[in-house]
C-alpha cells in the first residue's frame, strides 16, 4: 500500500503543536509509516520546522489563509488533511475539501479531513434566552445523535460563525465524496509542554523542541506596569505575544497584569485580523492601527479565541515584530 | 469552577480574596470578549454536555479525570505566578 500523506495545518499553534507531537509519536503503523507535512507561514518558519524535526516532516510555507488557490493545489497532494487553523475560517476548509476531491479522484482511495471546531457549536445560551434547551439534560452522544442536523437547526435560528464553517466544511465534504471527521473540542486550557505525561522518551521532548523553534509560547505574559507604552497618547500595557511574535498594545483599563491567554490566542487574533484586510502593512516593525472592518474583524478573532482573562480591548494597534526566545 | 479558580488563586496568595461574584452578560463580555456577547455567553456561560462514544470506540481511553482537572487549576495559578 502507499504511503498515506498527511497534511497537518496548524501546527505552530496550540492544538496543532500537541497533535503533532502525538503523531511523531505514535506506534501505529500507517501513521509511522506516512508521510507527514506541515504547512506554515512564511519562510522563517519553515526553516524553523526544518531545524527542529530534520527529515521526519515536511514544511511547505503558504502565504496564509486568504490564499485559497494555492491551498486547493497544496490539497490536492494529500490523503489526509489535519485542520487546526483558525475554527471559523470556511474558506480555506472549502479549499482543502476541494483539494482533497482532486486526490480523491486521481488515486481512487478515500481522501479525509479532519477538522477541529469546538462544542460551543451545541452550547445553549440561556442568559440571552437566544436559545433555551426544553430538556435542560440533554445530553448529545456522537454515536446515536444526528449532531449535524441539530447544527443546522440551530444555525437557522441564528448562525455562529464556528458553527457555520463547521457544517460548511462538512457540505463541501458531502458534494464532493471527501469523507469529513469534526473534533468538537471544549475550553482548552493549560501549559502545553509542562506535563510529564506528554515528554517523549529519551528525554526528548519534541513539543519543547517545537516551541523553541517556533519561539512559542503558550503562557503570554501581560508585561508590568513600567513597560507601559503610548497609544496614541494614552497609556498602553504592552503585551508580548510571543507566539506570533506580535506585540499588542491594550489600553491599561481593559486589562489585568497577569492573564493567561493560550498560545492559539495570541498567535490566532491578530494575525487573522491582518490578514483580513491590511496585508500590504503587515511589515515588520512597522505600527498600523486597525480601522474599520480590519478592527471589527481584529476585535471578534481576537475576542473569540481569549481563552481566559481579560484581553477585552482590541482598540490598539499591533506591530509585528521578531519572536522572542 | 469559577471557586475552584479562585480558590487556587487565593491559595497561591494571587488575589486577595476568594469570594466569587457574579456579573451580567455585557460586562462578561467586556471582561473576556472585547464586547461580542455571543462569543462570551457560548464559551463562558453556557451548558453542552457531550459523550465521545465514537473515539471511545475507536480505541480512545482518557486517562486523566476529575482529580487532574482540579490539580489543573493549581497548577495553572502557579504557572501564573512565574510570570
Amino acid at each position: 500500500m502507499a504511503r498515506e500523506r498527511i497534511l497537518l495545518a496548524g501546527v505552530t499553534g496550540y492544538i496543532g503543536g500537541s497533535v503533532l507531537h502525538q503523531l511523531l509519536r505514535s506506534k501505529h503503523a500507517a501513521i509511522k509509516d506516512a508521510d507527514i507535512t506541515c504547512l506554515v507561514r512564511g519562510q522563517e518558519r519553515v526553516a524553523q520546522l526544518h531545524a527542529a524535526f530534520g527529515d521526519r516532516v515536511k514544511v511547505i510555507g503558504f502565504e496564509g489563509l486568504d490564499d485559497t488557490d494555492h491551498l486547493v493545489e497544496i490539497a490536492s497532494q494529500y490523503d489526509v488533511i489535519f485542520n487546526m487553523t483558525l475554527g471559523y475560517h470556511l474558506a480555506s476548509a472549502a479549499a482543502f475539501i476541494e483539494g482533497l476531491s482532486v486526490r480523491q479522484k486521481s488515486t481512487g482511495k478515500d481522501a479525509w479531513m479532519v477538522h477541529t471546531s469546538g462544542v460551543s457549536n451545541l452550547a445553549d445560551q440561556p442568559l440571552s434566552g437566544v436559545h433555551v434547551e426544553s430538556n435542560p439534560d440533554l445530553e448529545f452522544d456522537d454515536s446515536r445523535d444526528n449532531i449535524y442536523a441539530y447544527e443546522k437547526s440551530r444555525n437557522t435560528v441564528k448562525k455562529y460563525i464556528q458553527r457555520t464553517t463547521e457544517l460548511g466544511m462538512i457540505d463541501a465534504g458531502l458534494e464532493s465524496g471527501v469523507k469529513t471527521v469534526v473534533l468538537m473540542s471544549p475550553l482548552i486550557y493549560g501549559v502545553s509542554d509542562a506535563s510529564p505525561q506528554t515528554a517523549a522518551p529519551h528525554n526528548i521532548d519534541t513539543s519543547s523542541r517545537l516551541e523553541r523553534a517556533c519561539g512559542i509560547s503558550v503562557v503570554c505574559k501581560f508585561l508590568d506596569w513600567p513597560e507601559r507604552r503610548s497609544l496614541k497618547g494614552k497609556p498602553s500595557l504592552s503585551v508580548t505575544a510571543r507566539a506570533c511574535g506580535t506585540t499588542v498594545l491594550l489600553p491599561p483599563n481593559l486589562c489585568h497584569k497577569r492573564t493567561l491567554i493560550s498560545c492559539s490566542s495570541s498567535y490566532r487574533g491578530p494575525g487573522r485580523a491582518l490578514r483580513a484586510g491590511t496585508r500590504g502593512d503587515l511589515v515588520k516593525g512597522r505600527r498600523f492601527s486597525a480601522q474599520g472592518e480590519t478592527r471589527r474583524c481584529f476585535q471578534r478573532t481576537w475576542a473569540s479565541h481569549v481563552d481566559r482573562g481579560v484581553a477585552g480591548g482590541c482598540k490598539c494597534s499591533i506591530r509585528r515584530r521578531r519572536s522572542q526566545e | 469552577m469559577s471557586q475552584a479558580v479562585a480558590n487556587a488563586a487565593f491559595d497561591a496568595g494571587v488575589v486577595k480574596s476568594n469570594t466569587v461574584r457574579s456579573v451580567c452578560l455585557a460586562d462578561g463580555a467586556k471582561l473576556l470578549t472585547g464586547g461580542v456577547e455571543q462569543v462570551a455567553e457560548l464559551g463562558f456561560a453556557s451548558t453542552c454536555r457531550t459523550r465521545s462514544e465514537i473515539a471511545k470506540r475507536l480505541g480512545w481511553c482518557p486517562r486523566a479525570g476529575l482529580e487532574t482537572w482540579e490539580r489543573g487549576f493549581v497548577e495553572e495559578v502557579s504557572a501564573l505566578s512565574k510570570l
